[in-house]
């Protein structure tokens, strides 16, 4: 049994409560944690209480957020704590393990809970009422709420409410989480609860099971089903409609369950790129429109550039990528809520297991193709410590969102004019990360974090019409998150990246010969013509030459030029490697990077066709072109599989418990997209 | 992948004549656990969901992995997890066995 195992001195044994004095209570606001299956409404019961007001914060030593929020009761405020789903107290995955922890006052900095706010699903009470023992014998006062009431009503057989207060020792109220019904009541309950604080005692029935030896479980289910016996309900009755049956025919089926899963997929994905180029836009825009605000009070300069390129331009480049995570997000708690994902990696799970991976790592995948990120952040369902590894170190081989802007600019280089090409050019690069991800997850299951794949063991629940509200404040929150998390590298990052392409400055005439030739030639131009506009042209031709001779001059430049030798055989040339360094720390710079080192404006660059067609004709100095299908074809398979992406590899970092985990990412995808950028070069060279 | 058929016999196996490994199941049959074999991890999971000795299950979907229903809801498992679970077959899908 768990308890026994436990070294902590707190919890000695089931029903003695650890003696907290008063004192040291005090200054700290009395904590309510919600317990209860997952799906039995816990999180709807805790945005009825808290409303907007929810803050969300890590539990102390672990990855795992909760939202917390401090609810006012007449007898005096008090924290309400929304814990993740638990079935028992054999926690399986971290998320469990930190609901348990919780429950058993073992998490650092934190006693245990002075209030259990037990949530059962009325429509499920048997199933429901094997947690409610093992929580209630925990001995902390404890209040039930009988959640699903409006669900349980329409049911053929009524809960005998006496009876259930009668057998479980505590206050019972029924509630409808979602309508809101019953919560002045519960809050009444939790009000007397606290200023009464009245442990639970375990009914005598239940006491018998605990001191049972035979099977603890066992037990305990045999007390669930005489307790659901005494209120009137017979579990055959309950449970899934003929509904839930119908549908789950076609989605587990083992065929068309996996056809069905990559309909919705890509019906999510279509809807996530529609409507989020509305809100990029903007953002686009509106960064746009303060860097050019804010410039306006600076003085021409380091501090402007280091202001309105450096951070304006460096934040703006990264959350414009916020709308797409979002409506992820959105689409998936809503897939979530309806009871589908559960349906969605039982089918998985047979493909997934071939690799190694269980069918529930299928989640962080498919988000990793917004952004790897919140992906990683979201491995925390997987049960196993190495299959979490394994699926955190191949998740960014996946292509997200930021990798769009490269494909679409090498691409347009490659297949200009040509949809039917540059179509399969996209299937064909989308296509190379997944397979690079499943091959690499095969390989380090067999190989550093060999074992067996976690059998599969996952709850179908009822199909259920989802709740916008619950999704709209769970995204909001992951908005905030992801800001705060991710915000603060990606400022630090774009000021470094803004400083070694800025320094040292290029000394007055510093420029190369070849560029003040070609400088002294454009300047003899203007002065034969009168043209307005020619003029105006020219001047900004000599402004991207020397924007080009200062990068080249700049720590960014010279070392494009130091590891001319390493990436020569992949067919990069000084300035493609100026470009594939600065893109080290966020993979989307080199579309802004090469805009600068050939000589274009922005609004070039962000035409795919015509940034295209100025890199088409760019030439080495012996002449040839830079851009050969050769070159682009290992451009592309590089962005494909290289890491380039800091704030991701911090993520990593957290998760994964180590540098150790981010280093070998960053090396072996390294390693990866070096080797197979060279086989592609050298091949496609060759045959050419 | 490693279907080790070696169900590392405890000391009190007890009498499995009669029982059939759940994954054997008949799709909507219905069967009363009787013996759980504990030797893996995972199965003090299954066991607070509810598949554990005295519950009776029912096989909704067979397969690898297959599901079940037991104490009103439906579960996916993996067959070899599955397997560990010993039943008893009900003559009809009625109530008692
Ligand atoms: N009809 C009805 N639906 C409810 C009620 N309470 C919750 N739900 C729905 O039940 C589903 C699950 O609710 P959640 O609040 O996410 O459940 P949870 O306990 O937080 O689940 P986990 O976080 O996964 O453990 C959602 O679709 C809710 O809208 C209720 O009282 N009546
Ligand atoms: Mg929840």
């Amino acid at each position: 049994m768990v308890l026994g195992r436990s070294k902590d001195k707190n919890v000695t044994s089931s029903v003695s409560l650890p003696v907290v004095d008063d004192d040291s209570r005090k200054p700290q606001l009395p904590v309510i944690a919600l317990v209860g299956n997952p799906n039995a409404g816990k999180t709807t019961l805790f945005n009825q209480f808290s409303g907007l007001r929810a803050k969300t914060a890590n539990f102390a030593g672990t990855t795992i957020d909760h939202r917390s929020a401090r609810v006012k009761f007449n007898h005096g405020d008090a924290e309400l704590l929304d814990l993740p789903g638990l079935y028992g107290l054999d926690a399986a995955t971290p998320e469990e393990k930190v609901a348990q922890d919780v429950l058993l006052g073992r998490v650092e900095g934190m006693t245990q809970p002075d209030l259990v706010l037990l949530v059962i699903d009325a429509t499920n009470l048997e199933r429901n009422l094997y947690l409610a023992a093992r929580t209630i014998e925990l001995g902390l006062p404890t209040v039930v709420a009988l959640n699903m009431w409006d669900l349980a009503q329409k049911l053929p057989t009524k809960i005998n409410l006496d009876s259930l207060t009668k057998d479980l020792g505590v206050p019972v109220i029924p509630v409808s989480a979602r309508t809101g019904d019953g919560i002045e009541q519960l809050r009444q309950a939790i009000d007397t609860s606290l200023e009464h604080y009245k442990p639970a005692i375990a009914p005598e029935s239940l006491q018998e099971c605990s001191s049972c030896c035979e099977c603890p479980y066992a037990a305990r289910f045999d007390w669930a089903e005489q307790v659901s016996d005494r209120c009137g309900v017979n579990n055959e009755h309950h449970t899934h409609g003929p509904m839930t049956e119908a549908i789950d025919r076609i989605l587990t089926h083992p065929v068309i369950g996996i056809f069905a899963f990559f309909a919705v997929m890509a019906v999510v994905f279509i809807l996530i790129f529609q409507i989020a180029t509305y809100p990029m836009d903007m953002i686009e825009a509106g960064f746009g429109y303060a860097g050019a605000w804010v410039g306006s009070f600076l003085g021409e300069g380091d501090l402007k550039s280091l202001i309105v390129d450096g951070i304006i331009g460096g934040v703006g480049g990264v959350l414009v990528f916020l709308p797409q995570i979002l409506i992820l997000f959105f689409f998936l708690t809503l897939l979530e809520d309806t009871g589908y994902m559960a349906r969605a990696a039982f089918v998985m799970d047979r493909l997934m297991r071939r690799v190694g991976l269980p069918g529930r790592a299928f989640v962080p995948m498919l988000s990793a193709h917004a952004c790897a990120i919140p992906a990683i952040m979201s491995t925390k369902i997987i049960e196993d410590r190495r299959d979490r590894l394994v699926t955190i170190l191949v998740l960014p081989l996946l292509t997200c969102s930021a990798r769009l802007p490269v494909y679409v600019m090498l691409i347009a280089l490659l297949f200009a004019g040509n949809a039917v090409y540059a179509g399969l050019a996209f299937t064909g690069a989308y296509s190379l990360g997944i397979i690079a991800a499943l091959v690499m997850a095969f390989l380090f299951k067999k190989t550093i974090l060999p074992g067996d794949t976690r059998p599969l063991v996952i709850e179908l629940p009822s199909y259920r019409r989802p709740s916008i509200k619950t999704a709209t404040l769970l995204t909001l929150d992951r908005a905030k998150l992801f800001v705060k998390k991710a915000g603060t590298i990606i400022l630090v990052l774009s000021i470094l990246l803004w400083a070694a392409s800025t320094y040292p400055k290029m000394p007055e005439g510093g420029e190369s010969a070849v560029a003040q030739q070609r400088i002294a030639q454009i300047e003899q131009q203007i002065t034969q013509t009168t043209d307005e506009t020619a003029v105006a042209e020219f001047n900004n031709q000599i402004e991207h030459i020397q924007a080009k001779e200062e990068l080249a001059y700049s720590v960014a430049g010279r070392a494009g030029k130091i590891f001319e030798p390493v990436f020569r055989p992949l067919g990069f040339d000084w300035q493609i490697n100026v470009g594939v360094l600065s893109s080290f720390a966020a993979r989307e710079v080199i579309v802004s990077t090469l805009a600068i080192v050939y000589g274009v404006g922005e609004e070039v660059a962000e035409d795919g066709d015509r940034f295209a067609q100025v890199l088409d004709r760019q030439t080495r100095e012996d002449g040839s072109r830079v851009f050969t299908t050769a070159t682009s074809f290992s451009l592309l398979v590089f962005y494909v599989l290289a890491m380039q992406c800091l704030p991701t590899q911090a993520v990593t970092k957290r998760e994964a418990g180590g540098w150790k985990w981010a280093f070998f990412q960053l090396g072996y995808m390294s390693v990866l997209a070096y080797g197979l950028a060279l086989i592609t070069y050298q091949t496609i060279s060759f045959f050419s | 992948m490693s279907q080790t058929v070696s169900p590392t016999p405890a000391p009190d196996t007890p009498d499995l004549t009669g029982l059939t490994p759940m994954h054997q199941l008949k799709t909507h049959q219905v069967a009363e656990i009787k013996y759980v074999d504990a030797s893996h991890d995972d199965i003090a999971r299954l066991k607070s969901m509810g598949i554990c000795q005295g519950r009776r299950i029912q096989l909704i979907q067979a397969g690898d992995p297959l599901i079940l229903k037991v104490v009103g809801v439906r579960i996916g498992v993996s067959a070899r997890l599955a397997k560990r679970v010993y039943a008893e077959p009900c003559c009809s899908s009625g109530k008692k066995c």
